[in-house]
């Protein structure tokens, strides 16, 4: 079944670009309006498509509402059973549930910068044409379904925290060494790995390094990693914070609001660095580079309190979560 | 593993709805390039990160709603307001026009669809959670 779902996926690979492909291709015959307007109506036919699947769902969908309504129930009879709120002061007493905020709090801060920025970055520094400088973007966007995929099976095989974390102290290094890029095709690699993998060669110094824990070269010289696990894992590793099935959705929602502020603030705050270091008619993009990459690293080590934490509180199946 | 129709398609409007938000360079770098030239960097990138701020702050709210089983109408108000958003950014012509049709208009749309597509699947699957949501993310990756 599984299978199946891979081989839809993969259909639809071909559109894993669609919207940089018909922004940057219709922008010049049709102008901003019909080119908007064109991925508007892309957009309406997907869930054309897909909502009358979603709602007419009815065994899943009733099921839900059935699991909602017998907690409410259950709420009104034992008042001290709390029915579903916006806000769960529990939650904040909740040494995983903190350090998992902090933890996606600085790994989102820097998560959608190099996105934001790679084909500005393409234009301004590299000189590239902007249809190029978009595929690079798209090219970063296709790999991380790659990114996504392997991320999720070695999560299953050697646990979530485990890629999570390595993935996130990877995506820190390769921020850095975006530093050092200075030709399209090293661009273009670096968007590629960003999504998706590490050279082989940068795998193999970091496996070496660290080739005390089998585990762990096992993982990075097999696949490398990736910016996509950085979006996949977190919603995975969350039934392990909150235990509680009823309380999921609110808790849910309140992790998110950590993300939601780093995604809010994030890219404004590298732009204004970029715009800082505006010199001479040229951008210099150091400190945007370098604000990505230190708060990834940073963001891992957070992960790995986050770790320690579980493990201690044994929310998971020992050590390899 | 039991794969519902609803997790199939729930990667659709994933791809949909937070793949424009991944994409935003390519609204950054033609707004500040052509569009809005007049805006500096970090105003422009405003537009796109309010838009995936959007994305997860409504999730605070959706949440719950979503725990009371209020599933199909964050459903459709998020589908209205995300395809609202996109028509009206193609007729929109100042820095603000766009903040408010593609920053907030898709932003709370995309935030509407987003959390309930998530939930209900590292719901429905117990035993290949991390698969299924990886899956599910994906779209995002095709959406682009």
């Amino acid at each position: 079944m599984s299978g199946s779902l891979l081989l839809t996926h993969h259909i639809s690979c071909p559109g894993g670009v669609v919207y940089t492909a018909c922004f940057q291709s219709l922008l010049p015959k049709l102008g901003f309006p019909w080119t908007v307007r064109a991925l508007g109506f892309l957009a309406a036919g997907v869930f054309a498509t897909a909502l009358p699947a979603l709602l007419l769902s009815t065994t899943k969908d009733n099921d839900l509402q059935h699991e909602a309504s017998e907690s409410t129930t259950c709420a009104q009879n034992l008042p001290n059973q709390p029915s579903a709120h916006f806000f769960d002061t529990q939650a904040l007493r909740n040494g995983p549930f903190l350090a998992y905020s902090i933890s996606s709090l600085l790994i989102f801060l820097a998560y959608l910068v190099p996105f934001f920025y790679i084909p500005l970055f393409a234009q301004a520094i590299l000189h590239m044409s902007r249809s190029l400088s978009y595929w690079v973007l798209a090219i970063s966007a296709a790999t991380s379904i790659f990114g996504r995929l392997l991320s999720a099976y070695l999560a299953k095989r050697i646990g979530i925290m485990m890629v999570w974390t390595a993935a996130t102290t990877i995506s820190g290094c390769l921020c850095l060494s975006w530093i050092a890029i200075q030709s399209a095709s090293a661009l273009i690699a670096f968007s590629g790995l960003y999504g998706t993998h590490l050279s082989r060669s940068r795998l193999n110094v970091w496996g070496v390094e660290r080739a005390q824990c089998p585990r762990l070269t096992l993982a990075c010289s097999s696949t490398g990693f990736f910016s996509g696990a950085l979006v996949a894992l977190p919603p995975a590793i969350f039934p392990r914070i909150c235990t509680w099935p009823e309380k999921l959705g609110t808790w849910m929602g309140m992790g998110w609001l950590s993300s939601g502020v780093a995604f809010l603030v994030g890219s404004p705050i590298a732009g204004a660095l970029l715009d800082t270091s505006w010199r001479n008619q040229e951008y210099n993009f150091l400190a945007t580079q370098l604000w990505s990459g230190l708060l990834l690293l940073s963001g891992a080590g957070s992960l790995l309190v986050l770790w320690r934490l579980l493990v201690r509180n044994g929310q998971g199946d020992g050590v390899w979560i | 593993m039991f794969i519902s129709p609803g997790s199939k398609v729930s990667r659709l409007t994933c791809a949909t709805s937070r793949g424009l938000t991944f994409v935003f360079g390519i609204f950054q770098s033609f707004y500040e390039t052509t569009f809005i030239t007049t805006g500096s960097s970090s105003a422009i990138a405003w537009i796109g990160t309010i838009q995936s701020a959007l994305l997860v702050f409504v999730g605070v709210f959706t949440g719950p709603l979503y725990d009371r089983g209020l599933y199909r109408s964050l459903l459709v108000a998020g589908t209205l307001l995300f395809l609202l958003g996109m028509f009206t950014l193609s007729w929109s012509k100042s820095f603000y026009q766009v903040l408010l049709s593609q920053g907030i208009c898709i932003g709370l749309g995309g935030g509407l669809l987003y959390v309930p597509t998530l939930t209900l699947i590292s719901r429905s699957f117990e035993d290949k959670r991390t698969l299924a949501l990886s899956i599910v993310t994906c779209g995002i990756g095709i959406g682009t």
